[in-house]
């Protein structure tokens, strides 16, 4: 799993949606990391993944929230309205012209 | 697992679910075919919500921004609602 800074974590998570708009799923968990031995600081997990390819992200203080909570928003509101599909127009054969030379 | 149709009372009983176990609760959102599905895990229950983001985005950006603030929090400053 690859654990990034919030900024990177977005931008990759934008690339996960980007590469399964059109099939697939993409599962973004939230999870309270309490103190211990294994980690000093409390604080949220965040993690997405596609089935394959995993990254995470850590958000120890309330003030990081406020700065990544905006731009997580941004990437799920691009991605999840701005997925509709337009219909393919079919284009219309031009009508042949051909003017006929009368004598 | 169970689905709630009701927003109210999925929102109540996740918050309840973090609030009686913070460390043990997780949160995902599924995002398939245009659909996102909420689920909140304590290991014991399971709790999950569909919704259509066209519609109900300012739903998931509540419960977003809920669990965000009080995953990061300390345990004394976690609210409630």
């Amino acid at each position: 799993m690859v654990r990034s800074g919030p900024d990177r974590f977005v931008k990759r998570l934008s690339s996960l949606y980007e590469e399964h708009k059109d099939h697939g799923t993409v599962w973004v968990t939230m999870k309270r990391i309490g103190e211990g031995k294994k980690h000093p600081d409390s604080g949220c997990l965040i993690r997405a993944t596609d089935g394959k390819r995993k990254i995470s992200c850590f958000i120890a203080s309330s003030s990081k929230v406020t700065e990544f909570e905006p731009q997580l928003h941004a990437i799920m509101k691009a991605h999840f309205l701005g997925g509709v599909k337009t219909p393919q127009r079919t284009r219309k054969q031009p009508v042949s012209s051909k003017k006929k030379k009368t004598t | 697992m169970v689905y709630l149709e009701e927003w109210p009372v999925f929102l109540s009983s996740v918050q309840n679910m973090f609030l009686n176990k913070p460390n043990k609760t997780r949160y995902s959102v599924k995002y398939k075919n245009g659909k996102v599905a909420l689920k909140v895990t304590d290991d014991q229950e399971c709790l999950q919500f569909l919704l259509d983001p066209k519609y109900d985005f300012e739903k998931l950006e509540n419960i977003n921004a809920w669990f965000l603030s009080n995953m990061s929090r300390l345990p004394t400053e976690q609210s409630s609602v």
